[in-house]
């Protein structure tokens, strides 16, 4: 971006407005971005969404298949379970739980974890190495075991399934974050900028945040797709949501022993899941590579 | 002429493992002594491992000296704080596309050393900042424009701006004119003496370019595995080498091959 | 006897801002078994001269020239592979940066041993026993040729386990291990030290007078390589200026570009005070979409004048060949 006559009459942008008009030009990325809003607006907004309430059982509609096979009744758009409560509007409660609550901890493990990673990155000495260390022991446990552990403790149930995937995904996120801080650390402007007289705060702010966004970015679609995986995998095992709480690995869990009879109780939930990750991810990837090509 | 900057003794040691138990203590740079006055220019030259770049990071606050003493206007530097010894001794650093955070603005980059080391009102920043700026031949138009946006002199134009809006006693230059081609580096020595004269500020330069270190320098110190082996004035130093190393130097620069 | 022999080359491309001439009519003679130095500063476009001579340019330059010969040989009506062929054998190229250029997974003996004679590799199962003496006395004489003393730890070391300098020799080595007619170094000493560069330059001339190897060097520092050549040539923005011999250029330099340049070798004028203002040209290096039209030194040339926006022609006074509308002639 050397300067030219351009520059006279174009606006100068900030990073942040030359990385978005990067990302508007990238059209699946742009596409993936308005499916995350629609499925934001469809947790949000769920409970008025859904046609009939997810518990309610029609026990004269049962084990109906969707709207495009023989034998169905339309009212019920994608069938009933064993039960007679519609596919729909469970699937769309389920969503709400998985999804919003992936968001959540993403959200707490991002907010703790750059607190967290910072200030072991701005430590010096001893007490650093110690901390370096820990956080590489507490890698080397698989996250699911670990949430798999924390939540027999802590009892089952939704909450604490959010909580117990939070605390598993945090050493993960802290340790990248240090990686990345450190790194920035080395380099020259920061140097300077210490020489200016900088505080740690101001360090961190103005020359090292806006310079891991890449890095930042890959980090939090990691945590958010070991997110979906692990309450998914939670519900599906039964650790997490019990009966009455909806999500959709346990959506598919109830619905197994049904597969012969009705598959698309089963098929339903596993394609939401596929989905918002893969549309998570398409969306991350658009935004990573928007902030490489923006730094040229 | 009263003495700006006193080095007296100054050593650097540095432990480095051989192996699981033995150490073994290797030495950046050993009993430096030089002294610096105002407005003249002190060059260090040597090879590369001969501790110059060390040696000036210390001085810059960098790092820290295993022993010896600086001296600043008679007090010694471990006796300022921060603030003043940042706004005493700058430093101009190797490559400024490294040194500018590509993030910020050239504005935000002038106005934190403001921010940060004085207590003026954001009128009386924006004031000195341009000030600063037509110093170093900028137009305040530059102030929107992000570093990678920039030639590399101009780069070079905005580190010295950032190290000469506070003011300083001392500027230290380490190897700022090797990334450039001749015509580049002479407008910056160009912009250097200006300033020099403009404000009195003396400079300390890491340089290999003997041709240009003999014009800008009053004063050259030669070094060699971390020890000084030549320390005199300019003219001495190129008429009459004392050290071996020197006469080595001075020859490899202009070589006679035949004609 | 002209070994390289490039008239009117010119190099357009296609950039997202129309088609930019690069290299305009530009020229080259250089004179076999002397050192030739083409200097320009950054950006002037002396790499994509020797790319384009040795055809290593991308597919959507557009070079034309009247004349590119090497020796007897059209190199413009050649094919790609032909073109190969002749880069191998007759001409090699250094660069900057040796370390980069060197396969950082490979010992150098390996390297080197890539790089030998067809004749010396041996395809015969039994000549393959005795072959790796002879590729390790091959190796051995080359590294020696080129001042590098201990060739056995040389060669067993890995490229960052060397310094630059001795990674430059190691790439002159496998340059001259073919005895190519010419050896085009592309700034092989910037970002080296000065005792570094002496050594360089020193073996550059070593190579020349011993085993007349003709040298094309490009640079971007007039000073350090006018004592070392024959010939120089300056180009500015694409277009050659000025060249003739070591002492037309230095005693009697007819191009203000030229005289600029020498007024950057400092020890050649006495009359520079002491921490004075050392003499620039004004303004800086155009960028390469705002080229000016004509001579392109135009706006930046103490003795432009309005004539100064046509391109100038090529005068050639015994060899000294000025391109310039305001040449300073000397009485001759």
């Amino acid at each position: 971006m050397l300067i030219n006559n351009e520059f006279n009459e174009q606006k100068i942008q900030s990073p942040l407005q030359y990385i978005w008009h990067i990302f508007k030009g990238k059209n699946i990325a742009v596409i993936a971005m308005w499916a995350i809003i629609a499925m934001l607006m469809i947790s949000i907004f769920c409970d008025y969404l859904m046609p009939f309430p997810h518990s309610q059982q029609h026990p004269d509609m049962l084990l109906l298949p969707p709207y495009w096979s023989d034998g169905a009744n339309p009212i019920h758009l994608l069938g009933t379970d064993d039960l007679g409560r519609d596919t729909f509007s469970r699937l769309l409660k389920g969503i709400q739980l998985t999804l919003m609550g992936a968001l959540l901890i993403t959200f707490i493990v991002s907010i703790l974890g750059v607190i967290v990673g910072a200030t072991a990155a701005l430590m010096k000495g001893f007490k650093a190495s110690i901390m370096h260390h820990l956080l590489d022991a507490l890698l080397t446990i698989p996250t699911l075991l670990t949430a798999l552990i924390l939540i027999v403790l802590f009892g089952m149930s939704y909450e604490n399934s959010l909580i117990a995937v939070s605390l598993s995904l945090l050493p993960q996120f802290i340790r990248g974050i240090y990686i990345c801080i450190e790194n920035e650390l080395q380099k020259q402007h920061i140097i300077a900028l210490r020489l200016d007289g900088a505080t740690n705060l101001r360090l961190l702010r103005y020359g090292i945040f806006p310079n891991i966004i890449e890095p930042f970015v890959t980090l939090v679609n990691r945590i958010f797709t070991m997110a979906i995986l692990e309450i998914t995998t939670l519900g599906f095992l039964g650790f997490g949501a019990n009966s009455e709480q909806v999500e959709l690995g346990s959506l598919i869990t109830k619905s197994l022993e049904l597969f012969y009879l009705s598959p698309y109780l089963v098929l339903f939930p596993g394609l939401a899941i596929f989905l918002i990750i893969i549309i998570f991810n398409i969306f991350s990837e658009g935004v990573r590579h928007s902030v490489i090509e923006g730094e040229d | 002429m009263n003495t700006l900057l006193n080095v007296n003794n100054l050593s650097k040691n540095y432990r480095r493992s051989n192996g699981l138990f033995s150490s073994s203590v290797q030495s950046a740079y050993t009993d430096i002594n030089f002294s610096l006055e105002a407005g003249k220019t002190l060059s260090i030259i040597g090879e590369s491992g001969s501790g110059k770049s060390t040696l000036v990071q210390t001085i810059a606050g960098l790092r820290s000296q295993s022993s010896g003493e600086i001296y600043l206007h008679g007090t010694a530097l471990s006796d300022f704080s921060l603030q003043h010894r940042c706004k005493s001794i700058r430093m101009l650093f190797h490559a400024p596309s490294d040194s500018l955070n590509p993030k910020a603005t050239i504005g935000r980059i002038l106005s934190a050393p403001l921010k940060l080391n004085s207590n003026l009102t954001a009128i009386e920043r924006d004031q000195q900042i341009k000030e600063t700026l037509s110093l170093v031949g900028l137009l305040p138009d530059y102030l929107a424009f992000y570093p990678n946006m920039l030639s590399s002199v101009q780069q070079h134009q905005v580190a010295l701006a950032r190290a000469m809006i506070l003011d300083p006693d001392i500027i230290i230059a380490d190897e700022i004119l090797a990334g450039l081609d001749i015509s580049l580096r002479f407008k910056l020595v160009n912009l250097l003496l200006t300033i020099q004269e403009k404000k009195g500020v003396s400079y300390i330069v890491v340089a290999h370019n003997m041709s240009l270190v003999r014009h800008i320098s009053d004063h050259i110190i030669v070094m060699h595995n971390g020890v000084i082996v030549e320390n005199d004035t300019t003219e001495n130093v190129y008429s009459s080498p004392k050290s071996d190393k020197t006469k080595h130097l001075l020859q490899s620069h202009q070589p006679d091959y035949r004609k | 006897m002209a070994l390289l022999d490039v008239r009117n080359l010119s190099i357009d491309i296609n950039t997202a801002q129309g088609k930019i001439r690069v290299i305009d009519k530009a020229n080259l003679n250089i004179v076999d078994g002397s050192i030739h130095s083409l200097v320009g500063e950054s950006g002037s476009g002396k790499s994509l001269i020797a790319k384009a001579v040795l055809g290593l340019h991308n597919e959507n330059w557009i070079v034309t020239a009247d004349r590119m010969f090497l020796g007897n040989i059209d190199l413009m009506k050649l094919s790609s592979r032909e073109r190969r062929k002749i880069m191998g054998k007759e001409i090699a190229i250094i660069f900057q940066n040796p370390r980069s250029y060197l396969d950082p997974s490979k010992k150098i003996v390996d390297q080197m041993r890539e790089v030998l004679p067809k004749k010396l590799s041996a395809k015969h199962f039994l000549k393959k026993m005795t072959a790796k003496s002879t590729h390790q006395q091959a190796i051995k004489e080359l590294l020696h040729k080129v001042g590098v003393q201990n060739d056995r730890d040389v060669g067993n070391s890995y490229p960052h386990e060397l310094s630059e300098g001795i990674c430059q020799k190691v790439m002159i080595a496998m340059a001259i291990a073919n005895n190519p007619r010419l050896l085009i170094a592309d700034e092989p000493t910037t970002s080296m030290e000065a005792v570094t560069q002496a050594q360089i330059f020193r073996l550059l001339f070593k190579l020349n007078q011993l085993h007349n190897t003709t040298i094309l060097l490009l640079s971007n520092n007039f000073g350090s390589i006018s004592n070392l050549s024959d010939y120089i040539s300056l180009i500015y923005c694409g277009q050659t200026v000025e060249s003739g011999s070591y002492k037309q250029i230095i005693n009697s330099p007819m191009h203000p570009y030229t005289q600029t340049m020498i007024k950057t070798i400092l020890e050649f004028d006495e009359n520079i005070a002491h921490k004075s203002q050392l003499y620039t040209l004004p303004g800086s290096i155009p960028p390469a979409n705002q080229l000016p039209i004509g001579c392109r030194l135009g706006p930046r040339c103490p003795k432009a004048q309005r004539t100064c926006v046509t391109n100038p022609e090529a005068v050639n006074y015994k060899g000294h060949i000025i391109r310039c509308h305001f040449p300073t002639l000397d009485e001759k």
